[in-house]
């Protein structure tokens, strides 16, 4: 075995990576051994992530249709065309895109605001000394450990309209005097805000959680002294303090609900009512029903320079400031 | 301003191992602008009294009063108080205006005119100005602490708690701020709680020092009162750098001396009619004692006791000498420049007057030296030694 090792390390050594790599042989044995432990992931990365950015958006260059699907690269180039068809508001297929656009986006901002609230008052509960404080901590994690897919299809047999409980509960109580149609029509978009929150509030609530713990137990001590109420200590010290660990959090939500398609496909299928036709959805739908892979690729590509302008616009402008001030 | 006055207070901390007693029915009275500092040993329980005062934590038993005032139950944001924090607990997101301003914002109904201008004026006193507009961050260790006691001072409180404000700056920022503070506390003539474990803060700062050991009360009394005449061994150990000697001593009453195995010193006469026993601690401060070159012509003869020098310790304007005795070490400091060195045998004065006494048991103070402890008293000393 040692054997091995050591032979595998001769092989990597005569490799004499600084000939080729001019920078390489500059750096201390400390960023070498730092960068062969980031190799490996910057592999699963580049197979994973950054192989199928290029391959997509090369394909959004080309008219690549069912005639093309297994031959793409015969495809002919059109240049911005595909790009041009499905941003024309006039097209039947411009439209639902824009449609599409505009649903993302109340499915983002709608979730964030849904998911950061439940998920800071989770925490501020769980930062309470109580009993049992550890096995809520456990119970409330539950919703995002438990498979995906299980809790949307719990959630989809809850939100039926006949037989959902969901439905029945509101009719008992006497909230609603007919059943809600919550998985056709407007509501949809709704109905897909409140499930995603719920198997994403737990993560926020960690973070957010992990974040309190941070508060200097001082800063408060220090407000009681200055007179600040229960809600002024809360309005003036842990909400601040929590700006640099919200400012990730907002941002992770966001992106993660703008390209979520496990959610909408799982409780709305491929084709979904029209309220609840997110851009991720009608991008599938669209290439994977229609074989237009190029346009597709176009509508993907938009969805990503949307997602990457939102980040670095909310990372210039907010992200920069809190982590140059970091909590004492 | 107020009095504060503290009765039998008493804090227990609840543990998994039993309660913890943290101050045990402590009385005090602390006077309207007096600067009083609490100092003692790690988890002698003097931050704890003084979080009770301010209100952060509960009185498990006794009473406090401001004045006439009952504050025991009362929330700290009733109390009318301000302190300043050892870490300085600024709000890191705040900018030092910010941070002197939400107290006032918090607790009065001031207009933010009337706060801006409080705070520029405390600013101006405090000399940080320029500081206003800057966050925590991006200030020193040393400005942090001003902006700390601005906060303080801008709420114009009844009573200033200060929790070890100083211990976190270097040495020269700390004597500078330590001069400033007293200065400061004469000018605005509140009533000041201060804590620290440094015996040079208690003794420098404080109108009168508070000396507490394991929760309990030791002493409280003005700094040269605590040093001359401690009340036990616990604070003549305490107060004094380098600390107090104290030798184990054998009492015999008939020959009237004070034995171990090294040495045989007469009972000094102020204290012949109040020993009693047969073991009593003997204390001197190192200063009291001196090296004797000329032992022959020597005015108390039979107060010299011979030692070996184990090690010498020049500070620059005295010097330290550590000295065997009996097997017991025993300091001496000197402000001559002394020829001494590790392993020479040497004479040491201990003069009779400066003799500490304390019960081997109890380590209650049986007699003190007679150095004078208010000026009065060192006036009328040194007038008397010249009519002398």
């Amino acid at each position: 075995m040692a054997s091995t090792t050591r032979q595998f390390r001769r092989r990597v050594a005569d490799l004499q990576l600084g000939n080729y790599l001019p920078f390489y042989s500059r750096l201390s044995e400390e960023q070498r051994f730092a960068y062969k432990l980031l190799a490996p992931g910057l592999a699963m990365m580049c197979i994973i992530h950054f192989l199928p950015i290029i391959w997509g958006t090369l394909i959004s260059f080309m008219g690549v249709d069912s005639t093309y699907a297994r031959q793409w690269h015969n495809a002919p180039f059109v240049g911005l065309e595909n790009y041009l068809y499905v941003l024309d508001p006039r097209t039947v297929i411009g439209g639902r895109f824009w449609f599409s656009i505009r649903q993302t986006v109340i499915f983002a901002v709608g979730s964030l605001v849904v998911t950061y609230v439940l998920g800071l008052t989770a925490a501020l509960v769980l930062n309470q000394k109580f009993k049992g404080r550890f096995v809520a901590r456990t119970l409330l994690l539950l919703p995002w450990v438990a498979p995906v897919v299980v809790t949307l299809l719990i959630w989809r047999m809850m939100f039926q309209q006949q037989s959902g409980i969901i439905n029945n509960i509101l009719l008992s109580i006497g909230i609603i005097d007919e059943p809600i149609y919550w998985l056709i029509g407007d509501n949809t978009i709704w109905t897909l805000v409140l499930t995603h929150s719920w198997t994403q509030f737990p993560l926020v609530m960690i973070m957010l959680y992990a974040g309190l713990q941070g508060i200097p137990q001082q800063l408060y001590e220090a407000a009681s002294i200055d007179g600040a109420s229960r809600w002024q200590k809360f309005r003036y010290v842990t909400f601040p303090q929590l700006k640099p660990v919200s400012a990730v959090v907002v941002l992770l939500v966001m992106l993660w609900t703008m390209i979520n398609f496990t959610a909408p496909y799982v409780l709305l299928g491929a084709q979904p009512p029209r309220a609840g036709q997110v851009g991720i959805l009608y991008i599938y739908e669209f290439a994977f029903s229609n074989f237009q892979f190029g346009r597709g690729a176009a509508m993907s590509v938009i969805l990503f320079i949307i997602a990457m302008t939102m980040a670095m616009v909310y990372y210039k402008y907010l992200f920069d400031d809190d982590f140059t001030e970091d909590s004492q | 301003m107020a009095r504060v006055i503290v009765d039998d207070l008493t804090k227990e901390y609840n543990s998994p191992g039993g309660s913890i007693l943290a101050v045990d029915e402590l009385n005090l009275e602390i006077d309207d602008g007096e600067f009083v500092v609490f100092v003692g040993p790690s988890g002698c329980g003097k931050s704890t009294t003084l979080r009770c005062i301010a209100g952060l934590e509960t009185v498990t038993d006794g009473t406090l009063h401001f004045g006439d005032e009952d504050v025991t139950d009362q929330k700290p944001k009733e109390r009318n108080i301000a302190m300043v924090f050892q870490n300085y607990a600024l709000y890191p997101h705040m900018t030092s205006r910010e941070n002197m301003a939400f107290g006032l914002k918090m607790s009065t109904d001031l207009s933010k005119d009337v706060i801006d201008e409080r705070v520029e004026d405390t600013a101006e006193m405090m000399g940080i100005k320029e500081l206003l507009a800057d966050k925590p961050k991006a200030l020193s260790g040393g400005q942090q602490q001003r902006v700390a006691l601005g906060r303080a001072i801008v709420r114009d409180p009844e009573v200033f708690l200060m929790d070890e404000p100083l211990s976190n700056l270097d040495a020269k920022l700390r004597a500078q701020m330590r001069t400033e503070l007293q200065q400061l506390q004469s000018e605005l003539d509140v009533t000041t709680v201060y804590v620290t474990h440094d015996q040079t803060e208690a003794m420098t700062m404080g109108d009168r020092i508070v000396v507490l050991n394991d929760g309990k009360l030791q002493q409280v009394g003005t700094p040269l009162e605590c040093y001359h005449r401690p009340a036990n061994r616990f604070v003549a150990g305490f107060l004094g750098s380098p600390p107090m000697n104290f030798l184990e001593v054998d009492v015999d009453l008939e020959s009237g001396t004070l034995s171990n195995s090294a040495f045989s010193l007469p009972i000094p006469e102020s204290a012949v009619d109040d020993v009693s026993g047969s073991k009593l601690t003997l204390g001197i401060r190192p200063e009291h004692v001196s090296l004797v070159d000329a032992v022959e012509t020597h005015a108390e003869p039979d107060h010299l006791i011979e030692t070996e020098v184990t090690v010498t310790e020049p500070m620059g304007d005295i010097t330290n000498v550590y000295l065997d005795v009996g097997g017991e070490s025993l300091t001496v400091t000197s402000d001559d420049r002394l020829g001494v060195r590790g392993g020479d045998t040497v004479h040491i004065h201990v003069p009779a007057a400066k003799i500490h006494l304390f019960d081997a048991e109890s380590g209650e103070a049986i007699k003190h030296s007679d150095e004078p402890i208010d000026s009065t008293r060192i006036a009328e000393a040194s007038g008397h030694a010249e009519t002398a």
